[in-house]
């Protein structure tokens, strides 16, 4: 599996949005600065399972919570609550990712 | 059990896309050609997604696994690039719509755009390598 996890890495560049907007909701941009290491990773059959197995579970998640998020919102009639919906879903995401790779690895699952 | 119980999922999630789906059409007055074209991606994407999980019931029901190390393998790898699809088009996908189409996603759209392009990368890359059996 070719690693393309590390490109997340480059959404870190968003947080320089901080610098024209002064809204300090564009520094959570620094957390995917994370995803670099990955490119240095020495990886085997194994990690590539694992990662394999993260991400799936995040897939999951992101549309299983996309699909609940707009019916309970379009069923509410409150379009505000749209950016929390989304913030849940991206920030949930890659914390599911990270979790179940944890969760593999140390395992052995 | 396991087998059946990723089935009960995968059911779950295709009546969860419907509903949505018809919640999002009962709440448009009228249908453009861009919703109408949204709506046939959705509907391809639930086929497409109905047709595996059948096939998997068709394996349990004469008694083999409902998919093998080759398919489970394949499940992993195409979740991995759903799963950076929906990230890159949850954060430029906006962008790119209004640079092309010179229109503002609304929030829900955002939502179904992260849905549908990350399910359409899922499948794609499921058949392509359930097909070809290449290895990406």
């Amino acid at each position: 599996m070719k690693n393309i996890l590390w490109y997340l890495g480059f959404l870190s560049l968003l947080s320089l949005l901080y610098f024209q907007n002064k809204d300090p909701g564009f520094l959570l941009f620094l957390s995917f600065i994370l995803f670099f290491f990955t490119y240095l990773a020495k990886k085997d059959e194994r990690i590539d399972m694992n990662i394999g197995r993260a991400t799936r579970n995040s897939f999951l998640y992101i549309i299983i919570t996309s699909a609940i998020a707009i019916t309970y919102v379009n069923l509410k009639q409150d379009m505000t609550l749209y950016q929390w919906a989304f913030a849940c879903v991206v920030a949930g995401s890659l914390m599911i990712c990270v979790l179940s790779f944890l969760y593999y690895d140390n395992t052995g699952k | 059990m396991k087998d059946k119980v990723g089935i009960i999922i995968g059911l779950i999630v295709t009546i969860l896309v419907l509903l949505t789906l018809v919640i999002w059409m009962m709440n448009l007055a009228t249908l453009t050609f861009s919703e109408i074209g949204s709506f046939a991606i959705i509907i391809i994407l639930v086929t497409t997604a109905s047709y595996v999980i059948w096939d998997r019931a068709k394996n349990i029901r004469k008694g083999f696994p409902a998919k093998d190390e080759r398919l489970i393998n394949i499940s992993y790898k195409a979740g991995y690039y759903g799963f950076i699809a929906a990230i890159w088009s949850a954060v430029f996908g906006q962008v790119i719509i209004d640079i092309l189409f010179d229109y503002e996603l609304e929030g829900s759209r955002v939502a179904a755009l992260v849905v549908i392009v990350s399910g359409i990368v899922f499948i794609a890359t499921y058949l392509y390598m359930a097909v070809k059996g290449k290895n990406v």
